[in-house]
């Protein structure tokens, strides 16, 4: 390339990454002009943002533990008036509570849990009595097979729908 | 942080007086660039990062990759057309 090509080749590329170096800076000032207004129009201090983002990042779930104090677990309905209405109704009866949260697991087995209608597998634990089953459901139970959450993980039913729940399971597998 | 701010500001002014007297294509492509990120700004309006656009992370790579062919097959042609 000649001398004057030379010159014009280095001007366009001046041109060029000049270009790149305004945007960028130009971008970085706009972003952060854009950041701070953010903050300020949310109108909440760091602490609380920062719980907010806590909250919304906190486990879908948690786990109930056998033996263990698992009130803080129980479903509680949050307040507010953007509150989602509940798609799960609340059962009423054992066979209910069976339908939506004891066939999670006893429907197919799952976890090495007794499948209901199995009565090879049902008869030895009947055999021990309705109140050890009765309280291996409510208070939950680690045997050999696996381990069964304190009232399934529904930890807000009352004792007596988990009652019915466990007779509908014998009645049904036998 | 405003101090910091000014200080940023001054820093870059002096910068691209700088480019001005040695350099002007540069600072005018300084210039431009910043010119035309500001009208974009102006006219598209970010409003936050809940509704960033899939091209827009990977848009700067791809702008440096073509400018870099671009400014290759510049050198590539005129040295060519030199040589004939």
């Amino acid at each position: 390339m000649s001398v004057a090509q030379d010159r014009k080749f280095l001007d366009r590329f001046d041109l060029t990454i000049g270009l790149f170096v305004g945007a960028g800076a130009a971008a970085a000032v706009l972003a952060l002009a854009a950041g701070g207004r953010g903050e300020s129009e949310r109108g909440i201090s760091e602490a609380e943002y920062r719980l907010q983002v806590a909250k919304r990042i906190a486990p879908a779930a948690h786990v109930a533990i056998a033996g263990r104090d698992n009130s803080a677990l129980s479903i509680i309905p949050t307040s507010g008036a953007k509150q989602v209405p509940t798609v799960v109704a609340t059962p009423k009866t054992g066979t209910e509570v069976y339908q939506q949260v004891c066939v999670a697991c006893h429907g197919q087995g799952i976890g090495g849990a007794p499948r209901v209608g199995d009565g090879a597998a049902w008869g030895p634990r009947v055999a021990k009595g309705k109140d050890t089953l009765y309280a291996h459901a409510i208070e939950g139970f680690k045997g050999d097979a696996g381990v069964m959450p304190p009232k399934g993980g529904r930890t807000d039913l009352a004792d007596e729908l988990i009652r019915a729940a466990v007779d509908h399971i014998i009645e049904t597998s036998r | 942080m405003l101090f910091l701010s000014i200080i940023g500001l001054l820093v870059l002014l002096a910068l691209w007086t700088l480019a001005w007297r040695r350099r002007p294509f540069l600072a005018f492509g300084v210039f431009l660039g910043a010119a035309v990120v500001g009208v974009l700004a102006a006219v598209l309006r970010p409003q936050g990062l809940d509704h960033v656009p899939l091209w827009l992370p990977p848009l700067p790579f791809a702008v440096v990759a073509l400018s870099l062919f671009y400014f290759g097959a510049l050198a590539w042609l005129w040295g060519k057309k030199e040589r004939s």
